[in-house]
């Protein structure tokens, strides 16, 4: 006996319309829209930055990862501690939204010089203006951050060969240019000055970095800040902060406090023990906030950001001024929410050097970063560039993951 | 009887209700409010999977005792979809893609050989062994050299399906005095020779009733021919929780952490001298051990499970006898043993896995805690 059994089916659904939640991109060509892709931008760099300045903290001398704090416990933040990160977790999800933000910044621009429509030109130059400010720090990110060995810094782009970190900080200075044409706010162009400047800073060239900073953010401007709430947290909480404390705080921050407690209103740290009588400094600077909604934002770049690049430029000679009162200025800008003091000035007549060992008479500007700039993120690049590295021999940036290695045959050419 | 079979199918996997999307953007509330982001990339030119598959076999019964059914089959899919990211640098390194992998070819034997060589009133046995063995191999992936999927695993052609796939450590590398450096691993991510996917599966059932009213069961289940990852043994390494790896940094007279010193963890093991057999091979042990290169937790994960042992008895019989007029139409007591053994050559238990205690897809575990030995005594009525 035999049998023969036929059935057949070939037909299946081949089209079927966009989820409710979600929009294709060629819908959102309209003028109306570009505001929201700027708050997007904004979220992205949010997303981003937390990521990026708690492993940088942690590569520097800036955090600490022991494991007699019990709460320390994860392989990739005890390997980016050792100076050893690794491609894969380490590097992976940072690398990834760092990316993430130039692109969307490209595409806004894209979408903006060629898809849009525009009856309002003021819209118009918002979006490019953010675009560029947005996209330029995605760059900056790429350069200042990732590398192919420990010391090669830079990124491929666009599954392309790899670029060096002087060429994309170049590719950031030009996009915040750019910028600066497209704005008439006052603020605004302040804003990509300072951008500017530091990345010419972080670059050696002094002489730009000092013709941009004279024209950056001064006492009284608003920070560039990543933001957070309740439901979109700052990794620091969870990191390093509150929630959970993985890295913790590098003990000279307790010393800093000791020696001067007026440090307190810029130094937030709180002391915990650890097993074996372990003492360990956890940060406080990032916190939920009482009203259990907001968390303290990082600062991009702020005034007083800019102020310091000052004073180190009329240090290095690249400018005209006065460093020490440059940098009182930041100090008493930093008020402590208790005593309601701020941080101490520095003593008149006090010579202002670059990194020499701090005496009763001399202070440093690499010192002065560490406690102003404390985890935003700077101190890797200042070890770098100040040739401070606490561990020889080791990363001084993040590799280029795992993920983008596997895909593009160019990563490293 | 002997009864001989063939057939030819086709069938697929249809893309899923979004795959054929272009890309999308969504609003996501950030912290610096609501704005437009994507959401994820589709595929428009995505088609169905077609799978073309033809099978041959027999079924026979012999000795009026014995029946036997055999299946070779041979498939080959086209069009498999399968999701993988792009590369982070073109800014969409986040969101998967689903591709339309050109061909993957398989083939398996599928057999299934019953004994029954008791049955009576008062005594029957079943004894049933199934032993199925497959093999594939990714054939072409049109124009993409290899698709990274899951968590160690790649799509390549010349490779079996999800094969495990990264950087490789050779072993040790040493300063000019001869002490430990480093890892020896190759730059770049490598086929590992292992597959989380088993050759062979198979499982041995008994079901013997005698003295009429006693009834033993036992099943048995096996995996063979393939390995799995340890996250657990990683994660005891980087906490320096895993003995065997104190002890060979004892052996290379390299410093305990502070953790392990602060809480006096006992590390009993000798220190060897630079330069000697033991040394080499220690160090050789210990890169093997690096946390960082996840290929070092990749172990066999051959498996052997008793799954269950049920010893019951019918009291029907007694019922019926002592309460006739009883509304019980059926009971039965028994004690069963639920994963009674099992034996492996993974250092954990490979049945359990982040995507679930399943031995056809174990490819990592984490963790987890192992199925347990259970013991159950019971009693069931039927009215």
């Amino acid at each position: 006996m035999s049998t023969v059994v036929i059935t057949s089916c070939d037909d299946y659904v081949s089209n079927i319309e966009p989820y409710y939640n979600m929009t294709k991109d060629t819908d959102l060509n309209q003028q109306k829209y570009v505001d929201g892709f700027v708050v997007g931008l904004q979220d992205q760099l949010s997303y981003t930055i937390d990521d990026l300045t708690v492993n940088a903290g942690g590569l520097s001398d800036e955090l600490l990862f022991d494991m007699r704090n019990s709460q320390a416990t994860f392989s990739s933040y005890q390997n980016t501690d050792n100076g050893t990160p690794m491609d894969a977790e380490e590097a992976g999800g940072m690398f990834t939204a760092s990316h993430e933000l130039r692109q969307l910044s490209d595409t806004l621009i894209y979408r903006i010089k060629n898809l849009i429509a525009f009856s309002d030109s003021a819209v118009y130059r918002r979006g490019l203006y953010n675009a560029d400010i947005y996209g330029g720090l995605g760059k900056y990110f790429l350069a200042a951050y990732f590398g192919m060995d420990q010391t090669t810094g830079g990124s491929p782009m666009n599954i392309g060969r790899f670029v060096p970190s002087a060429q994309l900080y170049q590719d950031a200075i030009a996009k915040w240019k750019e910028a600066i044409t497209l704005t008439t706010s006052a603020y605004e162009k302040k804003l990509a000055n300072s951008l500017i400047a530091r990345a010419y800073l972080f670059l050696g060239d002094y002489a730009n970095a000092a013709t941009y900073v004279q024209l950056g953010l001064v006492k009284g401007d608003n920070p560039l800040t990543g933001k957070y709430n309740a439901t979109n947290d700052n990794l620091w909480r969870g990191s390093a902060g509150e929630v959970r404390t993985q890295f913790s705080v590098d003990p000279r921050f307790y010393t800093y406090l000791t020696k001067d407690p007026t440090e307190s209103a810029r130094i937030i740290i709180t002391q915990r023990t650890g097993t074996g009588g372990f003492l360990f400094y956890r940060q406080l600077k990032y916190i939920m906030q009482p009203d259990k909604v907001t968390v303290t934002p990082i600062e991009v770049i702020d005034w007083q950001e800019n102020n310091l690049m000052k004073a180190e430029l009329v240090v290095r000679g690249a400018m005209a001024g006065n460093a020490l009162a440059l940098i009182n200025e930041v100090r008493a800008s930093r008020i402590d929410a208790t005593t309601k003091l701020p941080v101490s000035a520095l003593a008149t007549g006090t010579t202002i050097t670059l990194a020499d060992p701090v005496t009763t008479t001399s202070y440093s500007i690499f010192v002065e970063r560490d406690k102003e700039l404390m985890l935003r993120g700077n101190r890797l690049i200042d070890q770098r560039r100040f040739g401070k590295m606490h561990i020889a021999g080791m990363w001084q940036n993040f590799p280029i993951s795992a993920a983008e290695k596997a895909r593009n045959p160019l990563w490293n050419q | 009887m002997f009864k001989l079979r063939a057939a030819y199918g086709e069938s697929g996997q249809l893309p899923s209700n979004t795959d054929g999307l272009p890309l999308m953007y969504r609003t996501v509330a950030g912290g610096a409010g609501s704005g437009i982001m994507f959401n994820m990339m589709g595929n428009p030119q995505i088609e169905p999977e077609r799978i073309k598959e033809f099978e041959v076999g027999i079924d026979a019964e012999f000795l009026n005792m014995f029946s036997l059914e055999l299946t070779f089959y041979r498939s080959d899919a086209t069009k498999s979809i399968v999701r993988s990211a792009f590369a982070p640098s073109t800014g969409l390194g986040g969101y998967t893609f689903p591709y339309n992998v050109g061909s993957v070819w398989g083939q398996g034997l599928e057999s299934l050989l019953q004994f029954n060589p008791i049955r009576g009133a008062d005594y029957d046995l079943n004894l049933s062994l199934i032993w199925n063995y497959q093999t594939n191999e990714v054939r072409d992936l049109g124009t993409t050299t290899q698709i990274l999927t899951g968590f160690e695993n790649v799509i390549k052609p010349g490779l079996p399906k999800y094969q495990f796939y990264d950087y490789k450590v050779k072993g040790a590398t040493f300063n000019a005095d001869g002490t430990y450096k480093g890892v020896d691993a190759t730059p770049t991510y490598e086929d590992l020779g292992s597959n989380p996917i088993p050759k062979h599966t198979g499982s041995f059932t008994l079901n013997f009733r005698f003295l009429k009213d006693f009834q033993l069961y036992a099943m048995a289940e096996w995996a063979l021919g393939h390995h799995a990852w340890s996250y657990t043994i990683r994660r005891a390494i980087a906490a320096y929780s895993y003995m065997p790896y104190l002890k060979l940094r004892q052996n290379l007279g390299i410093a305990m952490p502070t953790i392990i010193v602060t809480n006096k963890v006992q590390v009993d093991a000798p220190t060897y001298t630079v330069g000697t057999p033991e040394y080499t091979d220690a160090a050789n042990q210990y890169a093997k051990m690096n946390s960082s290169y996840y290929a070092n937790f990749i172990y066999p994960a051959d498996l052997l499970s008793i799954r269950e042992v049920s010893l019951s008895y019918n009291f029907t019989d007694l019922v019926r006898t002592f309460m006739p007029t009883s509304y019980i139409s059926n009971v039965q007591g028994g004690f069963t043993v639920r994963n009674a053994f099992k034996w492996t050559k993974f250092p954990l238990d490979p049945e359990v896995n982040t995507g679930g205690g399943d031995l056809s897809t174990s490819s990592s575990e984490f963790a987890t805690l192992p199925q347990p030995r259970t013991y159950n005594a019971w009693l069931r009525f039927t009215f």
